[in-house]
């Protein structure tokens, strides 16, 4: 499998070199060189795209929301620029696939990003009859109607959310997620009192990004470390964090340490929120971490400058992701209100049989 | 606003008469009644008036059976109006044959959840049973027309009596206990079986407080924790903890002599919690007896999301 996704490849990458063999099958991190200049001959990308790829390949753009959205505004500009002679569908068809395939290559896409994809390719079926223009204002049309639907999704989540967060309650959270961010910000605005404690870890400290966003609006937040979470649980009454996906058995891939807390929660009786919206669900079954992951530059921290050094005996890992078993998962926030894990299937089968 | 003033008169008449005394039919008879009455012209008049009816009802009966019926009245409107094509007349007599019909498919729908459900009871069982609960007093019924033998363990309380006359008139060995005896008798019990006053979003229970109690013991022994629950009770809510049941009662308590006694000396002091409901999360419930079939706990959301059809007017594909 990783020969053909190699030889589908746009762009000539150096692989990673400290991996390890029990990973080899996942994504590796590529060390970073010129874009454009180790792009194939025979495609050319646009280069509001290159742009985007570059944002992705540095993580400029961080959480599958952000960069769900920003692929559809680049595919707006590119089908707005799209010049073809061949035959409208195969064209459309083939310049979604070179994009995403991009993208894919700077950094692997999101499962949002996939559904995404596959809904855009279905509609293709819709402008086989029109003419070029015609089939472009359709297709920007239906992407602006998607955008607006994700955020229409985003604001009936942050209400939902918000219901749910009580005065006296004190909620935790992990890293940083968009969705738990609007969620505690609407609760706040709402009026209630309540109290936010952030967990976090290394390489990224990405809680620390969360905190600076809700200490200036007057929320007491406490901040600790993942190795502290049992010590700070016996306060917390609800858990939130947020999701890159949610496959079929109701498993929720989210940043890597997620697990760690869903499951110290779930051993005190503590209910685990997780806001995810529907249109990231998937039709995967995840079972574990292994088997689809991604494998990041290790020591990747902001403070920290100094690389690892090198050395034949040692190897590095940083996995982007980990997987909550359903069974810890209490609620799932969407768009359509309070669902178990169990239902989100119920989606899936819905989206399956629309295309 | 139309004249809503028999509303209420209207409401409690239905539930008294009712032969199991449910709110709900109170509910659906009384929004069915308002149907009937409306001058409305249009599908919003009609909502309208539906949703004052209502909100005068929550007024008096702020309770979890009427917020549930009226939501259930409310959502079959809505969907009726997009089957019907959005044509009025059809709408407004569809309505009121659906609400007519309600009480008696309510009853039906009871019959079918006993003949489904009896099937778990075997000859020579032992059951705990737990408040009281018009579809459980229906499944032994049936069992017991089907000529097998039971017994039944009763908890001494108030809420209980309605099953306890039921077993005795029958002539049914039961035995009363506290429920401070719950863990005591647990395994030798086959099976426990509760109604439930409401059915959450995740297939949780909130029921008579010490439901949950029984089905945490029942689970750490290892019996089968059954509800009964015609599929009219399931509702959009999801309480996360006890605190979070809409509605809760608490009740005023008068304590027992010896610790009344010891109260009067130092009023200010004596705190007393007395709520009148619990919640029972769904991994502590095996199997729902429903009309609608035997359902796992994970099933009750699907059937909500099929009756609400959320998914269809938001979809992003």
């Amino acid at each position: 499998m990783r020969k053909e996704a190699f030889n589908k490849q746009l762009l000539n990458l150096e692989p990673y070199e400290g991996g390890l063999e029990m990973f080899s099958h996942l994504p590796q991190f590529k060390v970073p060189v010129s874009y454009t200049g180790a792009m194939r001959a025979d495609r050319s990308v646009h280069p509001a795209v290159v742009r985007l790829g570059i944002k992705y390949a540095k993580k400029k753009i961080l959480g599958s929301n952000a960069r769900g959205i920003a692929m559809l505004t680049a595919f707006k500009i590119v089908f707005k620029e799209f010049e073809t002679t061949e035959e409208i569908a195969i064209a459309f068809d083939k310049e979604i696939e070179t994009v995403v395939q991009f993208l894919e290559d700077c950094r692997p896409i999101s499962f949002g990003m996939d559904n995404i994809k596959s809904s855009l390719k279905s509609e293709i079926a819709n402008i086989r009859s029109m003419d070029l223009e015609g089939a472009k204002e359709y297709l920007i049309n239906y992407i602006d109607s998607t955008i607006q639907k994700i955020e229409q999704a985003d604001a009936l989540i942050t209400q939902y959310g918000a219901e749910k967060i009580y005065d006296g309650d004190v909620i935790l959270t992990y890293a940083c997620s968009y969705v738990v961010e609007q969620i505690i910000v609407g609760a706040n605005a709402d009026g209630k009192k309540f109290r936010v404690v952030i967990v976090d870890s290394g390489p990224k400290y990405e809680g620390k990004t969360l905190l600076k966003k809700l200490l200036p609006l007057g929320i007491e937040c406490s901040y600790v470390f993942i190795g502290a979470i049992s010590y700070i649980l016996p306060e917390v009454t609800k858990v939130l964090i947020g999701a890159n996906t949610v496959a079929s058995n109701g498993a929720v891939v989210s940043r890597s340490g997620s697990a760690i807390v869903a499951m110290m929660a779930h051993a005190r009786h503590t209910p685990v929120m997780v806001a995810c919206e529907t249109y990231k669900f998937h039709e995967r079954v995840h079972l574990d971490s292994i088997c689809y992951n991604e494998v990041e530059e290790p020591n990747t921290s902001q403070d920290n400058d100094k690389p690892i050094p090198s050395n034949k005996n040692l190897k590095c890992l940083s996995l982007a992701y980990d997987v909550i078993p359903g069974d810890y998962v209490s609620v799932v926030v969407t768009e359509v209100g309070l669902i178990p894990p169990t239902s989100v299937p119920v989606f899936v089968l819905r989206d399956l049989e629309n295309n | 606003m139309a004249d809503f003033s028999w509303v209420i008169e209207h409401f409690d008449q239905i539930v008294m008469d009712s032969q199991d005394n449910l709110e709900v039919f109170g509910v659906i008879d009384t929004l069915t009644e308002v149907l009937k009455r409306s001058k409305a012209e249009t599908m919003m008049g009609l909502m309208m008036d539906i949703k004052d009816a209502t909100n005068l009802l929550i007024e008096e009966h702020n309770t979890n059976s009427v917020h549930s019926g009226s939501q259930l009245f409310r959502q079959y409107a809505t969907r009726a109006w997009l089957d019907l094509e959005q044509n009025f007349q059809l709408l407004k007599s569809e309505l009121i044959r659906t609400g007519e019909q309600f009480r008696i498919n309510a009853l039906a729908s009871k019959q079918k959840i006993a003949h489904i459900s009896s099937r778990f009871l075997r000859d020579g069982m032992k059951i705990l049973t737990y408040g009281s609960s018009v579809e459980v007093i229906a499944i032994i019924e049936a069992a017991l027309e089907q000529g097998k033998r039971l017994s039944v363990y009763v908890t001494e309380t108030e809420s209980s009596s309605p099953v306890y006359k039921f077993l005795m008139e029958r002539n049914i060995p039961v035995t009363l206990m506290p429920i401070s005896a719950a863990a005591y008798v647990m395994k030798d019990v086959d099976l426990v079986l509760v109604g439930a006053e409401v059915v959450v979003e995740n297939g949780g229970i909130i029921n008579t407080i010490g439901t949950y109690q029984i089905a945490i013991i029942a689970k750490a022994i290892g019996i089968p924790f059954y509800v009964a629950s015609q599929s009219f009770k399931f509702t959009r809510i999801y309480p996360l903890n006890q605190k979070e049941i809409p509605d809760n009662i608490f009740e005023e308590h008068t304590p027992i002599p010896e610790l009344k006694a010891i109260i009067d000396e130092n009023p200010e002091n004596a705190k007393m919690l007395y709520p009148t409901l619990d919640f029972t999360p769904p991994n502590y419930i095996t199997l729902l007896f429903t009309e609608i079939g035997v359902l796992t706990p994970s099933a009750v959301s699907d059937e909500l999301l099929k009756q609400y059809r959320a998914f269809n007017e938001l979809a992003i594909n």
